[in-house]
């Protein structure tokens, strides 16, 4: 073991490497995951026809925020892990990047939860938990052990195989009512921070950046293609958003734990009916790319530290990934998981990656 | 680079190798010529006895006076060698090879005159798997020098570079790998060269053979290399900038790096229109995703979601479903074997016999299982389409591939329905993603993706708007055209 691993910025090969167009797709298939399923109620809770402008003020908070982390990476070079070590020393390095990859695992773990729930409620309400989990935590386990590039392409087929499902909501569009978006702008200040506080669970993804950076060719070009990737996630929600505003009345959205997959119920084509039931497959590739990316930061945080090789910590770490999920049981379990997980990454995204970006400007950069 | 662990059988036979070095082999015919104090050594079956008697022997008699060295010299043959004192070794060597060794039995020098026997090789004959309407009906044959020629005569340049190397503890079979210098990535041609030599195996009987043990990834059920029996085909892949082998004794050449979405061009696509051609691929695509999926689909949606299907058709599965004893996926898989049986059976047998087979099998036993209440009639379409479906895909290989995928598939669809149905696309698509052929990926021009490859990928555009070879060869010459220059509308030359 070797402790002083994350001393110096990781020596990626060539090969290894990923075109910074990429990281459009690693940020957009990483953020949208199963959240998107049923995040509008969780903020219509507080700011219900407004919803719609806490998700355009959340995406433009990730914007400020993906500005810093590229700025610390472009200044200091090297990965997260690294400028802990640059920051704080070797010994407070090491708790911090440990932390930062059991948050990893536990983005991957909520994601999973959340999702099996889903498939439970709507598909298959006998199936047990860890059957779902072993197959997807098997899947997400050799996709990882195949390397970087298997996994950016698995975030690019994600995209490309899961983009379509964007147009079902031309459903509840057509039947909803514009009127349920009416009057603009009528909360409480208040209100709207608590639901900008919660919609922050449903930006988590661009934060595998401060893993993967050294594995950007031209790491510095890849900043504009992460903004786009963030930008296009905002575009999905809103548009998501203003379906689910204009479908359901806001008593009825409180009472529905998955408004999205209620949507789907109406959508009817000459040969399908039933449509959730494809939707909800399909979301299976595409909380895939979470689970894969999640599970490859995580690993490769323990490779930076402890410089343990991936190759033998993806097993342990895919286990818990299979083996986690069991333990929460019961519905109130899984929100109270997402709730935790989403305060957590509110303040690693608006309290440490913002300090991190202050000592960053006062420290000297990477030599070139 | 070694490919392949030298097991203790190898070895062994190597020290009887030895053994035998040490010695002349035993089928050598030593004799006196009769002429001045020559004598002479050769296998009868190898030589051909006919010009060895009438330019040799001729040739000895006439200049008799002459020591070996100078015999040596003024033999008017191109092909010969001369050894100052060689070991039995060499002796052997060369006299296997088809030589006749000529010694004076005052001197140690040898001469060896290459006099084999003209070999009978099968008659250029027609593609028989991929043949095409229109287009050159010229297909390789065993001889390597054959299918050289039919190489070679197609490209008449300097470019084209032929290296033989000789494969096979035992069996030393000449392989020719052949790319274009100028053209060709010098990292394919040096993977390839390295990995064929690197191979220690006793016998290549088949470039076959050879494909398997060199393949990136040797537990992948895709085939990484394309082979053809097409003369034609090599030379296109040549062009654009490949590489490729041919095996002595094999009626097939092998090229790579490939991609995936080439196992679906069929070659005559390059002999009709664009537009017929792009049609026609896109509907083999489409053939191999509904050769894979269709059946799964059905197993999961009459299993797990019949609401998925709307209430007309939904009647037309139930009714013809009613009867039948057994769940989806046992129905599924016992079709879809009856299906491989026939197949199998068919190629088994002579052609005459394997139509037969094929219409009492897919007549007979379809009809009279769908009326013993044995399987549903909805299903045997569906079964019976996917089967046809996989037999478009131009590369045997591939469509071999394609047929054992659909099992996995039926099997998980019934586990979960579309939800592991979806999970095992993505399996497939994980593994591709991480196949390489020849290092290069073998998903592109899809993933890496590179748009400007989309050209002659699931469509082939015409040829004039194909200007460069595919990027992902990272060829030393990108373009394919010198210039092309458009006209304006009422402008001519």
């Amino acid at each position: 073991m070797n402790l002083n691993k994350s001393k110096f910025p990781p020596q990626v090969h060539e090969n290894a490497k990923i075109a910074p167009q990429l990281v459009f797709f690693l940020v957009i298939g990483a953020q949208i995951g199963v959240g998107i399923l049923g995040f509008v109620r969780y903020i219509a809770k507080f700011v219900n026809q407004d919803s719609w402008l806490v998700v355009i003020a959340g995406g433009l908070g990730i914007h400020l925020v993906i500005w810093m982390m590229f700025s610390i990476l472009n200044k200091h070079g090297g990965d997260i892990f690294n400028i802990h070590h640059q920051f704080f020393g070797k010994w407070l390095s090491i708790p911090l990047s440990l932390l930062l990859s059991l948050y990893y695992l536990a983005t991957a773990v909520v994601v999973l939860r959340t999702f099996i729930e889903a498939v439970q409620n709507w598909m298959f309400p006998g199936i047990p938990t860890w059957t779902l989990s072993l197959i997807f935590a098997g899947l997400a386990y050799y996709i990882v052990s195949k390397g970087f590039r298997v996994i950016t392409g698995i975030a690019f087929f994600c995209f490309v195989l899961t983009l379509w499902i964007m147009f079902t909501h031309y459903f509840p569009i057509k039947h909803g009512h514009v009127i349920n978006l009416m009057p603009f702008f009528d909360h409480e200040l208040e209100d709207f921070y608590q639901a900008f506080k919660v919609m922050v669970l449903s930006f988590i993804g661009f934060e595998y950046l401060l893993a993967y950076y050294p594995h950007i060719q031209d790491s510095k070009k890849a900043q504009k293609w992460a903004h786009y990737g963030s930008a296009s996630t905002t575009v999905i929600y809103i548009i998501t958003t203003i379906s689910t505003l204009m479908y359901f009345s806001p008593k009825q959205l409180q009472g529905l734990t998955w408004p999205t997959l209620q949507e789907w119920k109406i959508v009817t084509f000459p040969f399908i009916e039933r449509f959730e039931y494809i939707g909800i497959s399909f979301f299976g590739i595409v909380i895939l790319i979470n689970l894969a990316l999640a599970l490859w930061a995580s690993c490769r945080g323990l490779n930076r530290v402890f410089d343990i090789k991936i190759r033998l910590s993806v097993i342990p770490v895919s286990l818990i990934l299979f083996l986690a999920p069991a333990f929460f049981t019961t519905r109130f379990q899984v929100d109270e998981l997402n709730n935790y997980t989403g305060k957590i990454a509110y303040y690693l995204f608006y309290a440490y990656l913002p300090l991190l970006f202050v000592i960053s400007i006062f420290k000297k950069g990477a030599k070139k | 680079m070694k490919f392949f662990k030298t097991g203790k059988s190898i070895k062994s036979n190597r020290s009887t190798e030895k053994k035998e070095n040490k010695q002349l082999d035993n089928n050598i015919l030593w004799q006196e010529t009769g002429i001045s104090d020559w004598e002479s050594g050769y296998i009868e079956s190898l030589i051909s006895q006919e010009r060895f008697n009438k330019e040799v022997l001729r040739f000895l008699q006439d200049h008799q006076k002459l020591s070996s060295k100078e015999m040596y010299e003024q033999l008017p043959f191109g092909n010969k060698h001369w050894d100052e004192s060689p070991d039995n070794k060499t002796i052997n060597a060369m006299i296997l090879q088809g030589c006749v060794a000529l010694k004076k039995r005052s001197s140690s020098g040898m001469v060896f005159v290459h006099v084999m026997k003209e070999q009978t090789v099968r008659a250029i004959s027609v593609p028989e798997v991929e043949f095409s309407v229109i287009g050159p009906k010229e297909a390789f044959n065993e001889d390597l020098e054959t299918n050289l020629v039919l190489i070679q005569k197609r490209l008449p340049t300097s470019a084209l570079q032929i290296e033989l190397i000789e494969i096979g503890l035992r069996s030393k079979t000449k392989v020719a790998v052949l790319y274009l210098k100028d053209i060709a990535n010098e990292q394919n041609v040096k993977t390839l060269k390295d990995r064929l030599a690197g191979i220690e195996y006793d016998h290549i009987l088949d470039s076959s053979y050879l494909i398997q043990m060199i393949e990136d990834n040797k537990m992948s059920i895709f085939p990484q290399f394309i082979d053809t029996e097409r003369p034609d085909r090599i030379v296109a892949s040549l062009i654009e900038g490949k590489v490729a082998f041919i095996t002595q004794g094999s009626p097939h050449g092998v090229y790579g790096p490939v991609s995936i979405l080439e196992f679906f061009s069929a070659f005559d696509d390059y002999f009709v229109s664009w537009h017929i051609a792009s049609l026609f691929r896109l509907m083999r695509m489409f053939a191999v995703f509904f050769s894979i999926f269709a059946t799964p689909l059905y197993v999961s949606v009459i299993t797990y979601h019949p609401e998925l299907i709307p209430d007309d058709l939904l009647s037309t599965l139930t009714t013809s479903r009613t009867d039948i004893p057994f769940p989806p996926v046992l129905e599924a898989l016992f079709l879809e074997l009856t299906i491989e049986l026939l197949r199998e059976a068919g190629a088994r047998l002579p052609t005459k016999v394997g139509q037969t087979i094929g219409i009492v099998g897919g007549i007979v036993i379809g009809t009279a299982s769908v009326e013993a209440g044995l399987t549903s009639n909805v299903l045997l379409i569906i079964v019976a389409l996917s089967a046809l479906a996989s037999f478009t895909t131009p590369v045997y290989r591939m469509s071999n591939a394609i047929r054992l995928l659909r099992f996995p598939m039926i099997i998980l669809s019934g586990f979960w329905g579309l939800l592991s149905l979806t999970l095992g696309l993505m399996m497939i698509i994980s593994h591709l993603l991480a196949l390489t052929s020849l290092g290069r990926p073998y998903l592109a021009p899809i993933y890496p993706p590179r748009l400007s490859d989309w050209k002659d990928s699931f469509i082939r555009l015409p040829f004039f708007m194909q200007k460069e070879r595919p990027k992902q060869l990272k060829v030393k010459e990108k373009r394919k055209m010198s210039w092309w220059k458009k006209r304006d509308i009422d402008e001519f030359e």
